[in-house]
């Protein structure tokens, strides 16, 4: 990607202090068209769209700058842009908008302090990084990464890959995906609707609540140290499971097994096996309690 | 006859991973089952070639010349120590493992100081060494969130500190808990598990930081 | 004069000796160090980057690092076990910096039709060979966890944390790896 951002004219053109001000950048794109979008703003928007193109639309306050790096008009189809937006001098909170228009097939990268991300339809990649705020995506992207400190992450759809790492802030996914994985030291993460293949969840403190289903050669591992450990089993649910504490207790609603001491005599363990299925579940959980429910 | 064996508890059976009566099942199955047993031997045949890969193999020519044109390279900068432990902490560390919960906490405020035995707990031999190898990892992720702190906000550091203290906590508690039952291996997997944590919140907040 | 009689000319430095001289900045001694143990650490590179040139790179790699850690080398033990160690280190953190690209590759690589692994006589139908170029072939992760665990021997555990995963992970890539592996070396 990098060789060609250099071969590309690049075209810096620093728009005027103006009080509110509308910038509109359009320019042709190849399909899998590369875009970045970093610097201060308050929201942005990313919509895929059947075009060969990338627009970008602007709403920006007064002091605010739009860096694009884009080829000229009449330049082929760009595989890859850049928009930095520069905060006035001496900061304050961002207020900008930004609403992207990518074709379907681009990757997006974009990257902001605090701000609103939602994201429509691309299914190509994203790399979404956050502080605080939100980020919403809907569709299938191929791959889907996002970071985040405090922002809370909603993700409705089935990326093929999708990374989600947040400080605190809460992770819903509604769908399904072959490769995911989420991190959280102490957002709540509730996983619902779909089929996971390989499934791994980190939590410290946050509530992990699995109610989708599980592939038939699925592997899903949650590891919590004080959070509530939520799987909710569909009735087909073929696994062998093995749950852990160290010092929780293990609640099973599923059948009539019933957890045993732990080493030591300190927390529980259960062990149990559902259907003919392969799929393996691992739940560990410090010091959480673990609950096993048919929904 | 019951239906075959699973690849994984194949794999696990092989690796020795199995608890006994899996394993017992498992092995009345291979002494019934033509197909199964197969399987098994073509593993182990598999891992048999696997294990008599010769150690060494043929480097290019001329490598040498360019390592040592790199070494000498760095020789005329200051050597970057700051990362590395000492060798009087590595040979506590060898015995002793340090938690570093609050005084961590502290460093992406102030400049990280080397990590101080201050409450030493007994750690299994195992687990040394992985553990060794997060603490560098996460020193230095510590010393680059210093350098680059004041492209952070105040929130930011307080969010990031707020994590770290919550890491900390948990971190600790595994790692008494594990010095109480040094064999338990969902506590060694969890103890990892808060250490990836530890590692990830600091990769995230300085990539967040770099602009 | 026979250069590799023991008693010929002066005596061989040992290997504590010669890491004593490197420590003090010596990079002649620092060359022997390397020439004595570049086709292991060349082994070590290759089988886990599975690329001629990467492995180059990545012994390069290794080997400035182990110059600039030689101080926290203490001899407790053998040089040759702490430089190995160093070199697998050094291979994962250069795959972890690639990952998110690498994590996108392998999901193509798992689709990659098995044609072109040669196929092995039937008295021993794991060749040597074969095996090396079916690891080469594997997806990044798998390859890591097969060669770290199945050739080099180290343990689960040691891998999940070298490499950040959860052991369950790790058991997983191992056994994807093996399965791979035995279906591309099937006569
Ligand atoms: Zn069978």
């Amino acid at each position: 990607m990098r060789p060609l951002m250099q071969v590309l004219v690049m075209l810096f053109c620093a728009t005027p202090l103006l009080a509110q001000q509308r910038i509109e950048v359009r320019r042709a794109a190849t399909r899998d068209v590369y875009v970045r979008v970093n610097g201060a703003y308050a929201r942005v928007k990313v919509t895929a769209w059947s075009r060969d193109s990338v627009a970008l639309v602007a709403d920006l306050p007064t002091g605010t700058r739009l860096e694009p790096a884009v080829p000229g008009p009449k330049d082929p189809p760009a595989k890859g842009m850049k928009f930095y937006i520069e905060g006035p001098e001496g900061g304050g909170a961002a207020t900008g908008s930004v609403e992207l228009f990518v074709p379907a097939g681009a990757t997006v990268w974009t990257k902001a302090a605090n701000a609103r991300m939602e994201v429509n339809g691309v299914t190509g990649g994203l790399d979404l990084n956050l502080v605080g705020g939100s980020i919403v995506v809907t569709g299938n992207p191929s791959n889907l990464n996002i970071e985040s400190m405090d922002g809370t992450v909603s993700v409705t759809g089935s990326p093929q890959w999708m990374r989600v790492k947040t400080a605190s802030g809460d992770v819903t996914l509604r769908g399904s995906s072959p490769d995911a994985g989420i991190t959280t030291v102490g957002g709540a993460v509730s996983i619902a609707d779909g089929t996971f293949e390989r499934l791994r969840i980190e939590s410290i403190t946050g509530a992990v609540t699995f109610a989708a289903h599980m592939g038939r050669a699925g592997n899903l591992v949650v590891d919590s140290h004080s959070g509530t450990i939520d799987l909710q089993l569909d009735q087909k649910a073929s696994l062998d499971l093995d749950a852990t504490t160290i010092a929780g207790t293990i609640l099973n609603n599923v059948n009539a097994r019933r957890p045993t001491p732990g080493r030591e005599g300190r927390g529980e363990e259960l062990s149990l096996g559902l259907g003919i299925g392969d799929a393996r579940v691992t739940l560990r959980s410090f010091k959480g309690n673990i609950r096993l429910s048919r929904r | 006859m019951t239906e075959h064996l699973a690849a994984s508890v194949l794999n696990d059976l092989q690796d020795d991973l199995l608890p006994r009566d899996k394993r017992r099942d498992a092995e009345q199955h291979l002494e019934q089952c033509e197909s199964c047993a197969a399987q098994l031997a073509n593993l182990r045949a598999l891992l048999s070639v696997a294990r008599s890969l010769p150690a060494e193999l043929s480097a290019p020519a001329g490598s040498w010349d360019e390592v040592r044109a790199r070494i000498a390279h760095q020789q005329t900068r200051p050597l970057r120590r700051r990362w590395a432990i000492s060798p009087s902490l590595a040979a506590a560390a060898a015995l002793a493992l340090v938690v570093a919960s609050s005084t961590v906490t502290m460093l992406v405020m102030r400049r990280p100081e080397p990590m101080t035995a201050s409450q030493p707990v007994l750690l299994p031999a195992a687990w040394q060494a992985s553990e060794q190898g997060y603490l560098t990892t996460v020193e230095g992720l510590l010393q680059q969130l210093h350098e680059q702190r004041s492209q952070l906000a105040p929130a930011t550091v307080a969010t990031v500190e707020q994590a770290l203290a919550t890491i900390d906590e948990a971190i600790g508690e595994a790692r008494a808990a594990l010095a109480r039952d040094p064999a338990n291996a969902a506590l060694t997997d969890l103890l990892a598990s808060n250490y990836r944590q530890k590692v990830e919140l600091l990769r995230r907040a300085t990539r967040l930081s770099a602009s | 004069m026979d250069a590799s009689h023991p008693t010929a000319g002066a005596s061989e430095p040992t290997v504590p000796d010669l890491v004593a001289r490197a420590q003090r900045g010596d990079v002649d001694a620092f060359g022997v160090l390397y020439r004595q143990h570049e086709s292991r650490v060349f082994a070590i590179c290759l089988r886990l980057a599975g690329d001629r040139q990467r492995a180059r790179e990545l012994m390069h790699d290794a080997f400035v690092r182990a110059w600039e850690r030689l101080g926290t080398y203490r001899g407790d033990a053998a040089f040759g076990t702490w430089l190995h160690r160093l070199t697998v280190n050094v291979v994962l953190e250069a795959a972890r910096r690639d990952q998110r690209r690498t994590a996108r590759v392998e999901l193509a690589e798992d689709d990659e039709s098995m044609v072109g692994v040669p196929a092995s006589g039937v008295s021993d139908p794991l060749t040597r060979m074969a095996l090396e170029e079916a690891i080469a072939s594997l997806p990044p992760n798998a390859r890591l966890v097969f060669v770290l665990h199945d050739v080099e021997g180290f343990a689960h555990d040691e891998i999940a944390a070298q490499m950040g995963l959860a052991s369950g992970t790790v058991r997983a890539h191992l056994h994807r790896a093996r399965q791979l592996l035995m279906q591309r070396l099937a006569p």
